[in-house]
């Protein structure tokens, strides 16, 4: 393995780190209200999203993010290509990854001798859905984001995003709008 | 949850488990160290990261916005911390996530114990950061908290580098929307201005809750 990868892994290692440390189960106090909607679940579609969510912007905040499950039941390959939403949520919507910045850089981090623990977001044209694979869309990884968003997303409130697939076209869901991951 | 669609994240995500094995959860079987009533057992231990030798931050200051700009020292009054987080408010993903998640941290603690906890956010995007958008973002998430922005990129470039913090904003054209890359860590700072966890992207609200109580437990107001 690289010295290069061997840097990613650090980092990797780092921010990945409290997400299974000690198998917790994710008890924080959030609200734990109604299942998300947000689900397509057509029986001979096989491409289904689950648990869509987009995050609670602060009024001051231009950009907001949305989240979700993408599984594809299918026997081919897809991928995840584009998403909109409607101009009253926001100007434009991408497919953003988040991403520490040794992976998708070689510049120096010096930092504190733990990798520094920088985070960098960029724009990704595609988000690979292999067939019977599930690609997962959260903090800290990809997301949709909203630029220019028209109105503060309010808790309570959904928010329709269509996703475009290479193979399954457009599949719309409505988001809930939280403050917190469910 | 990982990325199933990643395999390399899937490797990583095996040698997380066994390194956390070795070091995160080092001999504490307690089911739950958070606010559980543990029978004085095992001696708790933290979820984030403690580097040794500890960072020293008591000698930073930085204006405070919600005190019309008074600087505001890394060193929170005697049997307090302060959290402090290095970030922007165009951030979508990153910034608002640990916001909420300290937010529901402090939430779950009980309010005397909460108290006894500041957050202060510093820009690194002073630019775009105004004194009333960085307000506004931080009172989305709290109460009080403390928006520190300076316009001075020596003294802002200090601070950070007293926490060891980068960032580096991404070239654009004037007026055009850009990203900035910058180090995603909590820093808990005690009274005495020592950094005495630090929390990378990623630690549960329950976990930071844990780290706070189980801080302030050793830190009584005196």
């Amino acid at each position: 393995m690289s010295r290069h990868h061997l840097r990613a892994l650090a980092v990797a290692a780092l921010v990945a780190l409290p997400l299974v440390a000690c198998g917790d189960d994710d008890g924080a106090a959030t609200d734990t209200s109604a299942p998300s909607p947000g689900t397509v679940d057509e029986a001979d579609e096989p491409i289904a999203i689950a648990g869509a969510w987009a995050r609670t912007s602060p009024s001051m905040a231009t950009a907001g993010a949305a989240y979700a499950e993408i599984t594809n039941a299918g026997d081919e390959d897809d991928a995840l290509i584009g998403v909109s939403v409607d101009p009253s949520v926001a100007d434009r919507a991408e497919l953003h990854e988040t991403v520490p910045a040794d992976d998708d850089q070689d510049d120096d981090a010096t930092g504190g001798g733990h990798g520094g623990g920088m985070m960098h977001m960029r724009a990704v044209e595609e988000i690979p859905v292999p067939a019977g694979g599930t690609a997962v869309l959260e903090p800290g990884g990809y997301h949709v984001m909203l630029l220019d968003l028209a109105a503060p997303l309010e808790v309570g409130d959904t928010v329709e995003i269509t996703f475009t697939f290479e193979r399954a076209g457009d599949v719309v869901v409505e988001a809930d709008i939280r403050d917190t991951a469910p | 949850m990982e990325p199933r669609s990643r395999p390399l994240a899937r490797a990583l995500a095996g040698v997380v488990a066994l390194l956390l094995a070795a070091a995160a959860c080092g001999g504490d079987d307690a089911p739950a160290d958070a606010g559980s009533a543990s029978t004085t057992a095992a001696p708790a231990t933290l979820h984030g990261y403690q580097r040794e030798p500890s960072l020293e931050v008591g000698h930073v200051a930085l204006p405070d916005v919600s005190a019309g700009g008074a600087p505001m020292a890394m060193r929170p009054p005697a049997g307090e911390l302060l959290l402090v987080y290095f970030g922007y408010t165009s951030c979508p993903d990153i910034c608002p996530t640990t916001m909420a998640d300290i937010r529901v941290a402090l939430e779950s603690m009980p309010p005397e114990l909460a108290e006894r906890v500041a957050v202060a956010m510093v820009t690194v995007d002073p630019e775009r950061d105004t004194d009333e958008v960085l307000t506004g973002y931080l009172e989305h998430f709290f109460d009080r908290a403390h928006p520190l922005r300076t316009d001075d990129p020596d003294e802002l470039a200090a601070a950070a580098q007293a926490f060891t913090v980068q960032w580096e904003i991404e070239e654009h054209e004037p007026g055009e929307a850009y990203a900035v890359g910058h180090t995603s860590v909590t820093f808990v700072v005690d009274d005495t201005g020592t950094v005495v966890v630090e929390w990378p992207f990623g630690v549960r609200s329950r976990e930071m809750a844990a780290d706070l109580t189980l801080l302030l437990s050793e830190q009584e107001p005196t």
